[in-house]
């Protein structure tokens, strides 16, 4: 009955969980300069896209992404939720490409759109990377995650530069 | 018309273990048209690394 399958190491949650340590989270946004000369011009114009970034700190605590074998995706840091959303049937509104230890989340709904996007954080870049496949490969079960960066995949194969 | 399975939808139930007590809200510079998003989003996509 009470039989624990994969307990999360450490964390004291049920094994239904899956959670990553995130270095960092980013959400895209385009700052309006307010100097557009030519309003009628393409969308651009007079905006500057820019990244509103989080960091885990001390101060402001670690920044997890979760999911949870219902589907459900989180990302938070300390007691403030900065994203959650059900990854089931996701294919039509969300698409995720992995860029390295980098995931770029996009969604659409309701005909608007947005990005951000999470670096992993490990002890070294490999654990880093490590985290981040990982976490792929539980989103892979609910959504296809792009991976367009073939040459990581011939780094992985080739042996490591041994000292 | 919201499509079944939309954030809106899920947020409302966050698992306790989480300990969430805000939500850190979208704000309206971060919603983009879709074909601007697009844009943007080939940009990133053809990066050689997203940088941070």
């Amino acid at each position: 009955m009470a039989e624990a399958g994969k307990v999360a190491s450490g964390l004291g949650l049920p094994g239904e969980v899956s959670q990553w340590p995130l270095k960092r989270y980013g959400r895209f946004m385009l700052l309006h300069t307010g100097e557009s000369p030519d309003p009628g011009s393409e969308a651009d114009v007079g905006s500057s896209p820019t990244w509103k970034v989080f960091e885990s700190s001390e101060e402001t605590g670690p920044l997890v992404l979760t999911i949870v074998v219902s589907g459900h995706f989180f990302i938070s840091q300390g007691q403030t939720l900065l994203e959650g959303f059900s990854l089931i049937g996701s294919k039509s509104w969300l698409k995720i490409v992995r860029r390295e230890d980098c995931l770029l989340f996009g969604t659409t709904i309701k005909s608007r759109s947005r990005m951000f996007r999470v670096q992993f954080s490990g002890e070294s870049k490999e654990e880093a990377l490590a985290h981040c496949c990982s976490c792929v490969k539980t989103l892979a079960q609910y959504i296809t995650v792009q991976e367009p960066d073939s040459t990581f995949q011939q780094l992985q194969q080739s042996p490591g530069p041994l000292q | 018309p919201c499509p079944p399975g939309t954030p809106r939808k899920s947020m409302q139930s966050i698992p306790h273990y989480l300990q969430i007590k805000e939500i850190l809200l979208i704000s309206d510079q971060e919603l983009l048209p879709c074909h601007v998003m697009e844009h943007h989003w080939k940009f990133y996509v053809n990066c050689k690394k997203l940088p941070f």
